[in-house]
């Protein structure tokens, strides 16, 4: 039995943050909720999720929980935790400026702006973690090729589904990049245009296969 | 079972185009620009170039202002560099000087988009060959075919070296390219303009 992925969700809006924990378990994913940063912090020492959705707007936090801030958070998910997407939603990413901010403590963010509404958030998580690569999805947390209809449960496999949805590589450690090998193997036996590449330095991306030049 | 802990590492990471400016504007354009299946943008103040963007090789580097930065780790490595006014003197490579960043996001979609005898830049990093195949860990191929056709002056160092293993590459991968190389200046020439006379 291998344990569904994980998302991070960092919210003071408490109403918010059980909407979110919907979505992501309706997604197949489990929710790590978190109201404020020494929270999420302190989930970190024991998760290391796939996706974190982030309120960088902390006011309705109880104060007590403010001693560690919101790019404490990012910098320890860019630092510990490199395959994990940040998605930042926040009424504070709208200018430059604000993003910049956002990308010295983590360079890859992702960014959504409250000002167009909670549904559009959902369909942005629904989109990386829902969204097609080739003939492959993810469906319910598993990697599901769709011609088939089987499923590949391996964390590694819906990781870099994710990760090719956002336009990123993934980070593997060996035992990880053996997982990625067998993922391979079995989008060969399904004849999948998708296959794994690896490209140096242990970063790997999934590639829909292109077809030869005549 | 954990992906990570762990930690930074941006040997190999997807193709890069460093943007070096003060301001974050410049940055927020191309990221915008550019296709992200193809390049990342990343950014660092000239005066605080850190060793989170330094690691990697970029694959280009985009910047403005006259304040030098931290390049010397860079030294040696191929990659194009543009600048919007007046360059700074001691980069590793002879900048193209570009009148806008609008020219520059201009001049960065078409290297993305070269296609030389069916040599292309792949999505995140690589190559896709003539043949459809994938070819990694060809970063300095990829750096030349950007740069293609003016190619990369390196300042104050040979090139002979770099031109050495591009040409290895080329060979083990059988394009019908070749590296030349002059005054410091490397760039890819297909191997018909050589039969034509018009490589240097």
């Amino acid at each position: 039995m291998v344990a569904p992925p994980e998302a991070l969700l960092l919210e003071d809006d408490l109403d918010e943050l059980q909407a979110l924990a919907r979505v992501v378990r309706d997604a197949g994913l489990e929710p790590i909720s978190a109201s404020r940063p020494r929270q999420a912090l302190s989930r970190l020492e024991n998760h290391d999720p796939l996706l974190a959705v982030i309120d960088l707007d902390m006011s309705r936090a109880p104060a007590s929980g403010r001693g560690s801030s919101v790019h404490e958070v990012l910098h320890r998910l860019h630092s510990h935790h490199l395959n994990c997407i940040p998605l930042i939603y926040s009424a504070g990413v709208e200018t430059i400026d604000a993003q910049a901010g956002v990308y010295l403590s983590h360079p890859h963010a992702l960014f959504q702006s409250k000002r167009h509404g909670f549904e559009r958030l959902l369909g942005r998580i629904q989109g990386l973690l829902g969204g097609n690569v080739g003939d492959l999805a993810i469906r319910g947390g598993v990697v599901v090729h769709l011609p088939s209809g089987r499923t590949m449960s391996h964390r590694v496999g819906v990781a870099l589904l994710t990760a090719k949805r956002a336009n990123r590589s993934v980070v593997l450690r060996a035992s990880e990049a053996r997982a990625a090998r067998r993922f391979q193997q079995w989008l060969d036996e399904l004849g999948s245009p998708v296959l794994v590449r690896a490209l140096g330095g242990r970063h790997y991306q999934v590639a829909v296969r292109e077809p030869a030049a005549s | 079972m954990h992906l990570a802990i762990i930690t930074q590492d941006m040997r190999g990471a997807p193709r890069t185009v460093l943007v070096l400016s003060e301001r974050p504007h410049p940055w927020a354009f191309l990221r915008d620009s550019l296709n992200p299946e193809l390049v990342s943008v990343e950014w660092a103040r000239p005066s605080k170039l850190g060793a989170h963007v330094a690691l990697a090789v970029p694959w280009s580097v985009a910047g403005t202002g006259t304040r030098p930065p931290n390049l010397a780790h860079r030294a040696g490595n191929l990659f194009s560099c543009r600048w919007v006014g007046p360059a700074p003197d001691r980069l590793p490579v002879r900048p193209l000087i570009r009148p806008s960043w609008q020219a520059i996001a201009s001049d960065l979609e078409q290297a993305l988009s070269v296609d030389l005898r069916g040599l292309c830049l792949a999505p995140g990093r690589g190559l896709r060959l003539p043949d459809g195949s994938f070819a990694s860990r060809v970063a300095e191929l990829e750096a030349l075919l950007g740069a293609h056709p003016d190619g990369v002056e390196l300042l104050g160092r040979s090139v002979r070296e770099s031109a050495r293993r591009v040409s290895a590459l080329i060979e083990r991968l059988g394009l019908p390219l070749q590296v030349s190389c002059a005054s410091g200046r490397i760039w890819l020439t297909e191997v018909e303009d050589l039969a034509n006379g018009s490589a240097a």
